[in-house]
């Protein structure tokens, strides 16, 4: 579904990705791994085309994204951000229609009703129907990353890219928000990319990790190949013990 | 607080026909509203009622208190209007067209017109030019990687309005003193010259920039998203920004051509209609030029009949707005939000 072929990416004289390919199929959920100023953002912006790489391809459903145009694009990968502020209290079902915003056929034209009810159906997917009038602003964190996260859907996107969806989450709302993100990934078919700081989340909800360290992917491959404490040493430089639960992988620092 | 767009819609538009034809009524010149409603009708469908009336209805209503009202609706749909836009642009509380430096930029444009070029056509255009210089001017001040601070750009709006003042004066300074008397006075900001001809030349541009605005709503609530999260929704960022910002200029500027700077509306009027529709643009634009028109005319009733004198309506809209913009200082600012 997104293929990257030798990214590479420099500020100045700094380079940021070093020659980063990889590929994820449909229905597949990538976290990448890696200390803060490894260089994960910036690849995800490249993927998004928020970035343009210095050199290299991205192939999304087989079209050259870096030639497309925004429209085009936006039909194909939508973004969950990191840090949202809202300056203006929308509704919450206004917030999520301007998800259509890529499907709007002329320069003044407005969502239409099937627009609309692309949203609906979203809303009750996403069980947040009952907070659809209420003013975006004035929602708690989680619920914010699932309008935010609905938002994306009503892109109707083949990729989903996600910046540390869980950063300003509590324990409960990062199990709900991660949980639908793979939930919707099978269900729609969806190529997820996302960041995150806690490598147990990547573990419980990925099909695929890639550790990035100084801009280059130093392992990638299921959880269960990559994770290890040998990888873990590497990437962050700590030392872990690598326990199993119910067949899932899952890492306890030493200390 | 009012529930579906058509209730919104009915309302204003019922308050701003109340307040025209409250305003009609108004004025030194007393007249039985029954009467001058049937002048009125007659004007407009000649014989439907017999009668005839004095040359009084004819000077008082037709060639000065109609053409005052109509071009003070206007304005007042203008200034508000484009004070929205800029809000939501640059999502900032503060701005609007005075605190942006425009209506100053416009103002020496409309200055250095009536003292060399005279004629509506110079004075609309220089208007235009100058004042979106001035927003420009004031946006590149602000701009600061990537992004603009809520106050940082009002600051520079008052750099840009400091240059623009000095400008007229020096415009006043050079000008033959026989023109000096007519800037000085328009400058004031006031309605009691207002003409059909001000009306004529104004009018189109604001009706067209209001039109235009509203069609562009909603691109503006994804504008204000921000400049990240609108392009990966798609949305060509710039080309839509310049076009809101133009047009936002062509509104204020025109409004400032005819009547001189009137600050504030465009600051209180969107907030205070915000605050009863909520922020989709698609419905607040075109709502705060009908409660913009509104309140410029309560406003200019103000002006022309609560003193014996006459006073600049612009006067009126200062005291209530500058009292209303540092509340806006005290709370928004601070929470760096919106209520």
């Amino acid at each position: 579904m997104i293929k990257a072929k030798k990214i590479f990416f420099n500020y100045e004289k700094t380079p940021v990705l070093e020659e980063i390919s990889l590929e994820l199929k449909k229905g597949q959920v990538l976290t990448l791994l890696g200390p803060n100023g490894s260089g994960k953002t910036t690849l995800l912006k490249c993927l998004n085309a928020s970035l343009k790489p210095k050199r290299g391809s991205i192939y999304v459903d087989g079209k050259d994204s870096l030639s497309l145009k925004p429209k085009k694009l936006a039909q194909l990968i939508a973004t969950l951000f990191q840090s949202h502020v809202a300056a203006f209290p929308y509704r919450v079902r206004d917030l999520i229609l301007m998800g259509r915003a890529p499907y709007l056929e002329g320069f003044f034209s407005t969502p239409t009703l099937e627009d609309r009810r692309v949203v609906e159906d979203i809303l009750t997917e996403l069980e947040i129907s009952h907070f659809a009038d209420r003013p975006y602003t004035q929602l708690s964190g989680g619920e914010r990353q699932l309008v935010l996260l609905a938002r994306a859907l009503a892109q109707q996107p083949r990729v989903l890219v996600l910046d540390e969806p869980t950063a300003p989450l509590d324990f409960k709302n990062t199990v709900l928000v991660l949980g639908k993100v793979k939930e919707l990934a099978r269900k729609k078919e969806l190529a997820v990319i996302m960041t995150l700081h806690d490598p147990n989340y990547a573990l419980l909800f990925s099909d695929l990790i890639a550790f990035i360290k100084k801009g280059k992917v130093l392992a990638w491959g299921t959880p269960g190949e990559v994770v290890n404490s040998d990888n873990m040493k590497k990437v962050y430089g700590v030392e872990v013990d690598v326990l199993e639960n119910k067949g899932v992988p899952f890492i306890v620092p030493k200390i | 607080m009012f529930k579906s767009r058509l209730g919104n819609w009915i309302i204003f538009s019922m308050i701003l026909i109340g307040t025209f034809f409250f305003s009609l009524f108004l004025g030194s010149y007393e007249f039985q509203p029954k009467e001058l409603i049937k002048f009125l009708i007659n004007r407009i469908v000649p014989g439907l009622f017999a009668g005839s009336w004095p040359d009084t209805y004819e000077t008082v209503i037709l060639n000065i208190r109609l053409p005052r009202l109509i071009l003070a609706m206007l304005v007042g749909a203008a200034l508000s209007i484009a004070g929205t836009s800029f809000q939501g642009l640059f999502k900032n509380p503060l701005v609007e067209p005075y605190t942006l430096g425009l209506s100053t930029g416009a103002g020496f444009g409309a200055a250095l017109a009536l003292a060399f070029w005279p004629g509506y056509l110079s004075v609309s255009l220089l208007a235009f030019f100058f004042g979106l210089l001035a927003a420009v001017l004031a946006y590149g001040l602000a701009w600061q990687g990537g992004e603009t601070h809520v106050v940082s750009l009002v600051l520079a709006g008052v750099i840009v309005s400091a240059l623009f003042s000095a400008l007229i004066s020096l415009v006043q300074y050079l000008v033959d003193p026989l023109k000096l008397q007519g800037i000085v006075f328009w400058l004031m900001g006031g309605l009691s010259l207002a003409s059909w001809k001000d009306i004529q030349s104004a009018g189109p541009l604001i009706i067209f920039s209001i039109l235009m605005l509203s069609l562009l709503g909603w691109k503006l609530n994804v504008l204000s998203l921000g400049d990240t999260e609108a392009r990966s929704l798609g949305l060509n960022v710039e080309k839509n920004r310049a076009l809101i910002v133009v047009l936002a200029t062509l509104a204020a500027s025109s409004a400032v051509a005819v009547s001189g700077v009137i600050g504030w509306i465009g600051l209180m009027i969107p907030h205070i209609v915000r605050m009863l529709v909520g922020p989709d643009h698609s419905q607040l634009l075109p709502l705060s030029a009908l409660g913009g028109a509104a309140f410029l005319l309560i406003a200019d009733d103000l002006a022309r009949t609560a003193f014996i004198y006459e006073i600049p309506v612009g006067v009126i809209t200062t005291l209530l707005g500058a009292p209303f913009f540092a509340y806006l200082l005290k709370s928004k600012s601070k929470k760096g939000g919106w209520t």
